[in-house]
């Protein structure tokens, strides 16, 4: 076991205190003594060898002496009186008597100082931190699972909200703060620009994540706040270091990856469950940050729906069903979609039919459905489930009530832009009390949000990244238009019209050769193409021209409007100032 | 040269609907046409073009050129086109001005450019620990209107000025393109704040401080953030002839009058005397349901603060010489 610092010795019985004073004699402060130090201080060494030599020396010593003593005739002096040799060999010869009993002392003495020293050492061991070594690791990390585990059900019981998540460092993003409101949140930015990276990183803070966490913030040491409301009371996760300093656990979070691919090849749906866990609240954010394949997710859901239809007597009758249905009702203005029924399509497996508009006499499987209806499908079955694990004993009305948190990225793919007017605005309807998180492209899913609700990335003039930024507009009642300039600033044109309108001093040129080809009596092979071509390229430099005339109309339309705007403040700050000259009062009575 | 500013000249000094047929781009064509960025370079210097001849018309004499330039580029503010419209202007119609206006031209550039229109100055500091910031309590039903109920119920109403918040929201909602530096609450990493401060105050058109009393007592630790922001504006700002026009407080306490007797430690007393002397807007409490109060407030944001933040450039246009 190594040792790699000094610790403080604790207290010792009194006779071993005793002994270890004699320590300082020969410069060993107990008090920073560290077991190496224990073992290799040279003055301790010097005093244990020196009195190893001491006491051979001194028993040598002592038994030449005890010989001399004894061997001292002790009779009297012929001169009378007492001999000086006499009364120091009886001295001798009582030391010799005594001498073995204070030497028999000494050696206990010495025994007891070795078991101070030996005790030193196995507390001093005792206390220190050994370098871990893997099945320590491994313990520790059971032990800190198990903890986890421990608050991530207790979290289970719990109503979160998020607040606000703010970051310092992350590499791919300007330091900043996402501000989240309680029902609705909407991200939108261009492909690239982050929005994905941003949400698994809220992601693995929310579900405590530490893997996607390293990978993601894995240069720098970002640093992140997350302000989250737990049942009304604030409380903060932090993460410093790509490490947790609170300790609130994880919080349950369903969030639902971009890829929502139904596999429309496979129309049998297995009749029994996986056993894979994949619908509860631990596994609700599992392939959102693993980026692993969410296509066996799906499929656990249409098993679900087929165990859910099994086990119970009342079929189709049930919330999930009549949940799915309601929606895409609304969605595709279709008043006939509905489930038709489950039947057995193999030993083990099921087919799940449906009926619309265009097959109300012949059901078709599911997975005839379109991507989009499928999407949905899987968006609003998936929340259903992830509510029904969160509160599995709950009533159908009371589980749509459910208080959760559920990002679902690119909420707009595979729908309709109709549909994506719609979306955000059933999801509320149906799940009213779940914060969503959404991200998308589209600027049509802002559609009818409240200020606050939509925030943008944007790619800054002079910063180093992408900043994200509120939008303190409502949405109501804006139009596609009013969507596509405010959201995403929508300026680029398309690489024809830009090729072909920058070609447009060629047109002449063009125009003579087209000419001169058109001409020729009997054109070789190569003049028919090339006449072909100047064909095409002409029509394209005149429609390209054409385009280019109704774009500069209507920047011309939009610069007079934006002149008439900065005349109008203009106007209004002159009379703000005429008005606070005049001494307009700045009062306000209560 | 760069394709852009190749482009800016040729287009710096023909009209759109006469560029594409020129020499000049003939040749430019001719030369960098294959280029990759030539031709969306192109769209966006001659889109930039068709805003700078809407605002230059033709016949203005050059100091309505020059109001006109300003106006647009106040007009294309984090827009895009705003650095083209700068260069055409100055390819096309800055050499012909006299001195005088082609240095306050480029000295009004420099302040257009600032990265924030205004600053917003505030306290978080809770004078009544524990419990909610009584600021918050007091102006309820304002922040409730702008801000809205749910907002104000789950809001941490200990450690967020939500009257900051409210009236922050409600500037922003009056002049939409302006863009204020704010710092809602304590960032995480404390140690950056001051930077932060530092940087944002350094870069701003107008000073706006929401004053409440409890600004004026120094901190028991630490620094008076407050204070700080000030002093570094108005030091900005100590050279502009307009500078009273560039810092506005707005007033948010129990009393009005009880302000003007806040006893101070001496090194705030010029900070005290120039908002007394300024006679800055008040906001009555607005704790309890009171619609016209609302309204009454709004206004008062709406017309005595949010135009003058605006006016921090309109003001570049009216005194254009």
């Amino acid at each position: 076991m190594a040792i790699s610092s000094s610790i403080a010795v604790e207290s010792l019985p009194v006779p071993w205190e005793l002994t270890l004073i004699t320590f300082r004699v020969f410069g060993v402060d107990r008090n920073t003594l560290t077991v190496a130090e224990l073992r290799s201080h040279s003055p301790y060494r010097r005093f244990v060898l020196s009195g190893f030599f001491g006491i051979v020396l001194l028993a040598l010593g002592a038994v030449a002496w005890a010989a001399a003593v004894w061997l001292i005739p002790l009779e009297q002096p012929s001169s009378g009186g007492i001999s000086p040799f006499r009364s120091w060999a009886l001295i001798g010869r009582l030391c010799t008597l005594v001498g073995p009993s204070i030497w028999l002392v000494s050696g206990l003495m010495f025994m007891v100082a070795m078991q101070a020293r030996t005790r030193a050492i196995a507390e001093v061991e005792a206390k220190l931190v050994p370098d871990p070594t893997l099945p320590d690791i491994e313990q520790k990390l059971e032990q800190r699972d198990a903890y986890e585990d421990v608050l991530f059900e207790r979290n289970l019981k719990d109503a979160f909200l998020l607040r606000s998540f703010s970051w310092n460092g992350l590499n791919f993003l300007e330091d900043g703060e996402y501000r989240l409101a309680s029902r609705v949140n909407v991200l939108l930015g261009k492909n690239g620009y982050g929005k994905t990276l941003l949400f698994r990183t809220l992601a693995a803070m929310i579900r405590r994540d530490r893997d996607t966490l390293r990978r993601l913030a894995k240069i720098g040491n970002p640093k992140l706040k997350l302000e989250i409301i737990r049942n009304g009371n604030t409380e903060e996760v932090l993460v410093e270091k790509t490490r947790f300093r609170d300790n609130i656990g994880g919080i349950p979070l369903l969030a639902i990856p971009d890829s929502r691919f139904v596999n429309r090849s496979k129309e049998s749906i297995a009749g029994s469950a996986t056993g894979s866990d994949l619908l509860s609240p631990r596994t609700g954010a599992k392939h959102f940050l693993t980026q692993q394949p969410y296509e066996d997710v799906i499929q656990e859901l249409l098993t679900q729906l087929v165990l859910d239809y099994l086990s119970d007597r009342k079929g189709l009758d049930q919330p999930i069903f009549r949940l799915i249905e309601s929606v895409v009702r609304e969605l595709t203005d279709d008043a006939e979609f509905a489930f038709d029924a489950i039947e057995r399509s193999g030993r083990s497996t099921y087919t799940i039919l449906m009926r619309s508009g265009a097959n109300r006499d012949t059901p078709l499987p599911l997975q005839t459905a379109s991507q989009g209806t499928l999407s949905i499908l899987a968006i609003f079955g998936l929340i259903y489930s992830f509510l029904h694990s969160l509160r599995p004993d709950a009533k159908p009305e009371e589980l749509v009530k459910t208080p959760a948190i559920v990002i679902i990225d690119e909420v707009d793919a595979h729908l309709h832009p109709s549909w994506q007017q719609k979306i955000m605005a059933l999801l509320t309807s149906r799940f009213p009390n779940v914060q969503f998180i959404v991200s998308g492209h589209s600027p049509v899913i802002v559609a009818g949000c409240d200020r606050g609700e939509v925030s943008v990335l944007r790619r800054q003039k002079e910063a180093k990244g992408f900043k994200i930024e509120r939008l303190t507009e409502d949405f109501l009642g804006a139009t596609a238009r009013d969507l596509y300039q405010k959201v995403f600033e929508i300026e680029d044109v398309d690489r024809l019209y830009l090729e072909y309108s920058a070609k447009a001093s060629l047109s002449g040129a063009v125009e003579n050769e087209r000419a001169r080809l058109a001409k020729k009596v009997d054109p070789s092979a190569d003049d028919k193409a090339k006449l072909l071509q100047l064909e095409r390229e002409s029509r394209l430099i005149n429609r390209a021209a054409d385009a280019r005339q109704e774009r500069l109309k209507s920047e011309d339309s939009e610069a007079a409007i934006a002149q008439l705007k900065s005349e109008i403040a203009r106007l209004k700050a002159r009379v703000a100032e005429l008005s606070s000259k005049a001494g307009g009062s700045d009062r306000v009575k209560s | 040269m760069s394709n852009r500013e190749a482009l800016v000249q040729v287009y710096a000094d023909t009209p759109v609907s006469q560029v594409l047929t020129s020499n000049a781009y003939e040749a430019l064509y001719a030369a960098h046409g294959a280029d990759s960025d030539f031709k969306g370079e192109r769209d966006a210097v001659e889109m930039a073009k068709v805003w700078v001849e809407k605002f230059l018309k033709p016949g203005l004499t050059q100091q309505e050129q020059l109001e006109q330039a300003l106006a647009l580029l106040i007009s294309t503010r984090r827009d895009r086109k705003q650095d083209l419209c700068y260069a055409l202007i100055v390819g096309g119609y800055k050499s012909e001005w006299t001195v005088v206006r082609q240095s306050y031209f480029e000295f009004c550039w420099k302040r257009i450019q600032a990265k924030f229109d205004f600053f917003f100055s505030f306290t978080l500091r809770n004078p009544a620990a524990p419990g909610e910031n009584p600021i918050n309590r007091r102006y309820r039903w304002f922040i409730s209107h702008v801000l809205g109920p749910d907002e104000f119920e789950q809001a941490d109403r200990k450690l967020n000025n939500l009257l900051a918040d409210a009236i922050y929201q409600r500037i922003q909602g009056e002049v939409p393109d302006a863009e204020g530096f704010y710092f809602p609450d304590s960032q995480y990493d404390n140690s950056k704040t001051l930077e932060k401060l530092e940087n944002a105050v350094s870069s701003h058109l107008v000073f706006v401080q929401l004053v409440q009393r409890i600004m004026l007592v120094a901190p028991r630790d630490g620094d008076n953030y407050c204070f700080r922001e000030y002093n570094r504006a108005v030091e900005l700002l100590q050279d502009d002839p307009h500078k009273e026009m560039r810092v506005i407080f707005i007033l948010a306490e129990t009393d009005r009058e009880a302000f003007k007797e806040q006893p101070v430690s001496p090194s705030y007393l010029e900070w005290r005397d120039h908002i007394y002397e300024k006679d800055p807007p008040y906001l009555a409490q607005a704790e309890f349901p009171n619609d016209a109060l609302v309204k009454e407030l709004n206004e008062l944001i709406d017309n005595k603060v949010s135009p003058k933040i605006r006016a921090a450039l309109t003001r570049l246009v009216e005194e254009a010489p």
